[in-house]
C-alpha cells in the first residue's frame, strides 16, 4: 500500500512540472498587459518601461519560467505584483479558510448523497424512489445565490441560530451555514450518481446469490452492492473532496469568506503572475494528492486491485 | 406417504413489458419428496429459470411477477410469507445454485466471508466460531485442502472451483431442497463432469431433494428420479426417469431426445458449441410469448397437429398416459 502510495506520488512529479509550464505559457499568451493593469493606461512609458524591467517582464518567457520554477522549488512563489506580499504566505493564509469549509461541505454532502442515492436505487420504481428523483430534480435547478440568500434568511434574520456571513472569529459556526449550502449542492449531484451506480450493481447475479442466501433486504444493499459500489463513489468522492479545496468561488463571494476561490479569481483579474502561478501550483498539488487518496481507496475496496 | 416436501401448485408468473404481459410461468406444478430428484428440461426461455426463481421469489420485480398459485414447503406457502419469514426459510431450506460462477459470488468478500454470513445469519452462531462450519461446508463441496480458500476472492478461483464455492454456500446451511439452475453450463466438459458427480453424491449421502434445471438431458439420468419438459412457460410432459428415456409421449420431448441422441454421437461437436443441443430434429422456433398460438403452444412446430384441426383450437390440459406419467398432447406417443 505504502509502496502504491509513493509510485502515485513520485508519478506525479512530471504532472506538476508539465502543469507549471502550461500555466505559465497560458498567462503569457492570454491578451491583457499586467503592467497597465497596475499603473493604469494614463502612466508614461518611462514609469511603464521601469516596472517591466522590475518585474523581470522585459526578459524572454523561458528564462523567467526557469527562475520562477528555482525560486518556487525553494518554496518561494514570489510577491504579488498588487499587494507585496509573499503569495505562499497569504496561500497558507487562506487553506484553513477554505478546509473548514471544504470539509463541512464535504460531510454533509457524503452522508446526504450517498444515504440519498442508496436509499432512492433500494426502492427503484416504488413512490420513494419517484418522491426523490423529482426532488433532486427541482433543487438541482434553484440557482445556489437563491438558496444561499434563503439559507441566511431563515436561519440568520428570523431564527438568528447562525452568523449571516463572514468569517467573524474563525470559528466553525460560521461555516455551518455555507457547509450545508454548499454540501446540499453537491449531494444532490453525489445522490443521482449513487443511485445510477447502485442500480446497475443491483441487477448484478451476486445480488441474487446474496438474496438466496437469505440475507435481509438491509445486509444485501449496504454490504453486498454498497461495497460493490464503493470503486466508483470513491472516484466521485475524491474529485468532490479536490474541487471543494481548491476553493469554491460563489460560496465564498456569498458568504464573504476569505478562501483560495476568491483568491484565485481576484488574482486572474489583477493578472498578478506570481499569485496566479502560485494558486495553480497549490490546486495541482491538491489534484495530485487526492488522486493518490483515491488510487489508495480502490485498493482497499476492491481486492481484484489490492492482489492483481 | 405424508405430504410431499415441495409442492408446486398452478405456479404463475409473467415478465411485464412494452409489448404486453409475457406469461413466463404459467400454471407449472409439480412436487419432490424428500431427497427426491426432479429435473425441468426445456429450451432457453421455456420458463425453467423463471420457474426456479419464482419458488425463492427472486424473480427480478420490475419486470417480473408472480401472479397466482402456491409453494408449499412443508405445508407452508411461502408465496404468502411476509419478506422477513421468507429469508428465515431462504438459504436455510431452500438453497439455490446458479448458472455463472463467474458472477454469482461477490467479487469483493472473500470465500470465507461469503460462505460465513449465511451461517451467521440462519444458525445464529457466533463470528469467532463460525470457521470450523464454513471449512466443513467447502469440504462437503469437494474443495481440496478448504483452509487455503478462506482469504481468497472470486477471481483467484477457476470456475470450478468457484462452483464448488457456491455450491459450499448452498450447503452452508443444512438445506433440504438444492436448487441447480444450469450448475455446469458455463464450465469446461472435464470440471462438469465431476460437478454433476458431486451432485448425485451429496443428493444420496446428506439426503437433499434436487430440483435440477438444465437444458442437458444428458446429464438428467445421472441425477434426478423424475423429469419434466417446459415449453413456451408450461410442463408439456412428466414421468420418472426410466419411462421419459423409453418412450416420451410429447411430439416436443420426443425431439429433444432424438436432438441429445445426435449429440451423443458426436461428443466433439457438442464442446464445440459449447454443450448447448441444437434441435435439428424440431424445425421452426420457440413461439413468440406476447403472440402465442391459441390452441396447443407446440402446434405450429408439430408434424402431427395436421391444419387447422383441434390442435390449433383447444389448449391441451395435462392428461395421463401412464403411471406417473402426464402429457399436454391430444394424440401422444404419435409418430417415430
Amino acid at each position: 500500500m505504502l509502496a502504491l502510495a509513493l509510485r502515485r506520488l513520485a508519478g506525479s512529479i512530471p504532472v506538476l512540472l508539465a502543469v507549471s509550464v502550461v500555466t505559465f505559457t497560458l498567462l503569457y499568451i492570454v491578451p491583457g498587459d499586467p503592467v497597465t493593469a497596475l499603473v493604469g493606461d494614463r502612466a508614461s512609458p518611462e514609469t511603464i518601461a521601469n516596472l517591466r524591467r522590475e518585474l523581470g517582464l522585459d526578459l524572454p518567457v523561458h528564462e523567467r519560467y526557469l527562475a520562477w520554477l528555482k525560486r518556487a522549488l525553494s518554496g518561494d512563489l514570489g510577491r504579488s505584483w498588487v499587494t507585496g506580499r509573499p503569495v505562499a504566505r497569504s496561500i497558507v493564509a487562506r487553506v484553513p479558510v477554505t478546509a473548514r469549509l471544504a470539509l463541512t461541505a464535504f460531510l454533509v454532502s457524503s452522508v446526504v448523497g450517498l444515504g440519498v442515492g442508496v436509499y432512492s436505487a433500494s426502492r427503484h420504481g416504488r413512490p420513494a424512489d419517484h418522491v426523490v428523483r423529482l426532488t433532486l430534480l427541482l433543487a438541482g435547478a434553484v440557482p445556489v445565490f437563491v438558496a444561499a440568500t434563503v439559507a441566511m434568511y431563515v436561519f440568520g434574520v428570523r431564527l438568528r441560530v447562525l452568523p449571516v456571513s463572514g468569517l467573524g472569529d474563525g470559528s466553525l459556526r460560521h461555516f455551518i451555514l455555507p457547509g450545508l449550502v454548499l454540501g446540499v449542492y453537491l449531494s444532490i449531484f453525489q445522490a443521482r450518481m449513487t443511485r445510477s451506480v447502485m442500480l446497475e450493481i443491483i441487477r448484478q447475479d451476486y445480488i441474487r446469490t446474496a438474496r438466496a442466501k437469505g440475507l435481509p433486504e438491509r445486509v444485501v444493499i449496504w454490504r453486498h452492492a454498497f461495497r460493490n459500489a464503493l470503486v466508483s463513489v470513491i472516484t466521485l468522492l475524491g474529485g468532490s473532496l479536490s474541487n471543494l479545496l481548491v476553493g469554491s468561488v460563489l460560496t465564498e463571494t456569498i458568504f464573504n469568506l476569505p478562501g483560495i476561490g476568491r483568491f484565485t479569481v481576484d488574482a486572474a483579474y489583477a493578472r498578478d503572475f506570481p499569485a496566479v502561478m502560485g494558486c495553480f501550483l497549490f490546486q495541482s498539488v491538491v489534484f495530485v494528492l487526492a488522486n493518490t487518496l483515491v488510487d489508495l481507496g480502490y485498493a482497499l475496496a476492491d481486492p481484484r486491485v489490492r492482489l492483481g | 406417504m405424508g405430504s410431499p416436501l415441495l409442492e408446486v401448485l398452478d405456479l404463475r408468473a409473467e415478465f411485464r413489458t412494452s409489448r404486453g404481459r409475457l406469461p413466463v410461468v404459467d400454471g407449472v406444478s409439480f412436487t419432490l419428496d424428500t431427497g427426491g430428484g426432479l429435473a425441468i428440461v426445456g429450451e432457453s426461455g421455456s420458463g425453467k429459470t423463471a420457474t426456479a426463481l419464482s419458488l425463492m421469489r427472486l424473480l427480478p420485480d420490475p419486470p417480473g411477477r408472480i401472479t397466482g398459485g402456491r409453494v408449499l414447503l412443508r405445508g407452508r406457502d411461502l408465496l404468502a410469507l411476509p419478506e422477513e419469514a421468507l429469508t428465515a426459510v431462504r438459504g436455510r431450506e431452500l438453497a439455490m445454485v446458479f448458472q455463472e460462477p463467474a458472477t454469482a459470488l461477490n467479487p469483493v468478500m472473500s470465500v470465507g466471508e461469503q460462505i460465513a454470513e449465511a451461517v451467521v445469519q440462519h444458525r445464529g452462531v457466533a463470528r469467532r466460531r463460525v470457521r470450523p462450519l464454513v471449512l466443513e461446508s467447502l469440504d462437503q463441496a469437494g474443495v481440496p485442502e478448504p483452509e487455503t480458500y478462506l482469504g481468497s476472492y472470486p477471481h483467484q478461483l477457476s470456475g470450478g472451483l468457484r462452483q464448488r464455492v457456491m455450491i459450499a454456500i448452498a450447503l452452508a446451511c443444512g438445506p433440504s431442497v438444492l436448487i441447480a439452475d444450469e450448475p455446469t453450463t458455463a464450465l469446461d466438459v472435464t470440471v462438469q463432469d465431476r460437478l454433476l458427480d458431486l451432485l448425485a453424491y451429496l443428493r444420496h449421502h446428506l439426503g437433499l431433494a434436487l430440483l435440477l434445471i438444465t437444458h442437458d438431458l444428458g446429464v438428467v439420468a445421472r441425477l434426478v428420479d423424475r423429469v419434466a419438459v417446459m415449453y413456451a412457460g408450461q410442463i408439456v410432459e412428466t414421468a420418472p426417469v426410466a419411462v421419459f428415456f423409453r418412450g416420451p409421449a410429447h411430439p416436443y420431448s420426443r425431439g429433444l431426445l432424438q436432438a441429445a441422441r445426435l449429440e451423443a454421437v458426436g461428443p466433439e461437436s457438442r464442446a464445440r458449441r459449447g454443450g448447448r443441443p441444437r434441435l435439428e430434429v424440431i424445425g421452426g422456433s420457440v413461439p413468440d410469448l406476447a403472440d402465442l398460438p391459441p390452441g396447443c403452444r407446440f402446434a405450429p412446430r408439430c408434424r402431427w397437429a395436421g391444419g387447422g384441426g383441434p390442435c390449433w383450437r383447444e389448449v391441451p390440459g395435462l392428461r395421463e398416459v401412464g403411471p406417473g406419467h402426464l402429457a399436454r398432447c391430444r394424440r401422444p406417443g404419435v409418430g417415430p
